[in-house]
């Protein structure tokens, strides 16, 4: 899916405006999985739709009543050690699906990893967005894999914690565009400039879903693992208290070292400066 | 369905992808699907490295697992079979990965959810779909089969264990010259789910 522009978030802003509450009309598939270039260069276009068709009642009830679900609910032996795994969907309220399905469903999926009693302190929570490359094919153009993979090492070494795995590839941009992104860095661009060349904003990832997860698993203090003080600040202002801010750095491979420069220095991420 | 034409099978992007295993080129190729179908699009990834063309290249042809790719669950061989075809291709220093975006071989990540949980309450694999009212496998492998087309590559040596992906491979008109069993170690959390795509799925496995 690529309800990105207005952002699968605005899911949850029951108190905003009806404008606000628009969800954003996605030419949307029911795969959240992979995403498609055009999220971005569509936000233009988004906007576009939105004013033709935001005053629409109709319309706009169709889309604006998402609630959170648990989808599903198993076992999960990995090979860090035992996890209960969730699937939470962001669903429409009421059942919309006619002759227009794809607006039903334009939802969200994240899975939550759950180890041990999270609930007796604040646990160990990696919010972690989803990156292909890195995630499954150790890329190393990007830290994604290793902080991955630290996260799960920490919360089996502490016995306790929870990683949320939100389907927001590429920041939210999609696969096929952050491939894009990634031939224009080829060439020289930095991550932030490549996003802008393709007509993207650099980060579309709000946090709402995994904020709105975290609350219906009972969790409203956590000790974040992150180096990202956006996640920091939008977890807080989903009204989940940080009590500890755990840092997610890890060693640079040569090839992602432009990449955790640019983090640093024009998205503020806290990382050591090499 | 009329497969080809016009040829579907667009390249989105080709890019240096340096990982764990070596370095590869990563293209990636998307499709549309017929206007009544969700998703309306179906997206893979190649992972391409060096000489494709002067023989029969090793090829894999890998349905996204998000639970086993990327997050180590031992309910299946997917990740271990992800990694042994990556770690073979980077030994013989040519190879293609596809990546195909078929999370639960086709019903999606929410879905095979569902059916882990009734898998958690004693169904089989084809158990549990059947309970969700769904078949075992949407999987017709035409995105993969028109990727290796587009590359130029009409004979392949095919790591799987799985009889239909030879078959719908050969279809399509590829030539498996050969087929290489791409069988790993198995996992006693997992041994219910191989017996089950030995028994009732037909692949050749040996280890059980």
């Amino acid at each position: 899916m690529i309800c990105i522009a207005f952002g699968p978030g605005r899911v949850f802003e029951n108190q905003a405006s009806e404008t606000q509450r628009f969800v954003g009309y996605c030419e949307s598939t029911s795969s959240t999985t992979f995403g498609h270039a055009g999220a971005g260069r569509g936000d233009t276009l988004m906007r576009a739709a939105v004013s033709g068709q935001l005053r629409s009642a109709a319309y706009n009830q169709r889309v604006s009543d998402f609630i959170v679900k648990k989808v599903a609910e198993a076992d999960f032996p990995t090979r860090w050690g035992r996890f209960r795994i969730y699937g939470f969907q962001a669903q429409p309220e009421t059942e919309a699906e006619g002759a227009n399905g794809s607006l039903a469903k334009a939802g969200e999926d994240a899975v939550a990893l759950v180890m041990g009693d999270v609930h007796s302190a604040p646990p160990l929570v990696r919010i972690h967005s989803q990156c292909l490359t890195g995630d499954v094919f150790h890329s190393m153009r990007c830290d994604c894999r290793q902080q991955l993979e630290l996260a799960l090492s920490m919360i089996a070494e502490t016995g306790s914690g929870i990683l949320l795995y939100e389907q927001q590839e590429g920041r939210g941009i999609g696969l096929m565009a952050k491939l894009q992104a990634y031939e224009l860095q080829d060439r020289g661009l930095d991550t932030v400039e490549a996003n802008v060349e393709l007509g993207y904003d650099n980060d579309y990832r709000e946090y709402k879903l995994p904020a709105e997860i975290l609350r219906q698993l009972g969790v409203k203090q956590v000790r974040l693992i992150s180096n990202n003080p956006d996640k920091v600040a939008a977890l807080e202002s989903a009204g989940i208290k940080v009590v500890e801010r755990v840092s997610a750095e890890v060693e640079p491979y040569e090839h992602s070292e432009n990449y955790l420069r640019t983090k640093r220095e024009k998205m503020g991420h806290l990382l050591t400066d090499r | 369905m009329i497969d080809s034409f016009p040829d579907p099978v667009r390249q989105t992007a080709s890019v240096d992808f340096p990982t764990r295993w070596g370095r590869f080129r990563m293209i990636g190729f998307e499709r549309d699907l017929p206007a009544n179908s969700h998703p309306r699009r179906e997206s893979a990834l190649a992972l391409i490295m060096g000489d494709v063309r002067s023989r029969p290249p090793l090829v894999r042809i890998h349905s996204q697992c998000l639970t086993g790719d990327a997050l180590g669950s031992l309910r299946c061989d997917c990740g271990e079979q992800l990694r042994t075809a990556l770690s073979m291709i980077a030994s013989e220093g040519a190879g293609i990965l596809i990546y195909e975006e078929a999370e639960g071989r086709g019903i999606g990540l929410t879905a095979k959810l569902n059916a882990y949980e009734l898998q958690d309450l004693g169904c089989d694999t084809v158990e549990a779909n059947e309970r969700l009212g769904l078949k075992v496998d949407y999987r017709e492998f035409r995105l993969p089969s028109g990727i290796l087309r587009q590359l130029g590559v009409g004979r392949v040596r095919l790591l799987t264990n799985n009889p239909e992906k030879v078959k719908a491979l050969q279809d399509a008109g590829i030539e498996v010259a050969e087929r290489i069993p791409c069988e790993v170690a198995p996992d006693e959390n997992a041994m219910r789910y191989l017996e089950t795509k030995k028994k009732k799925l037909g692949h050749l496995l040996t280890a059980l």
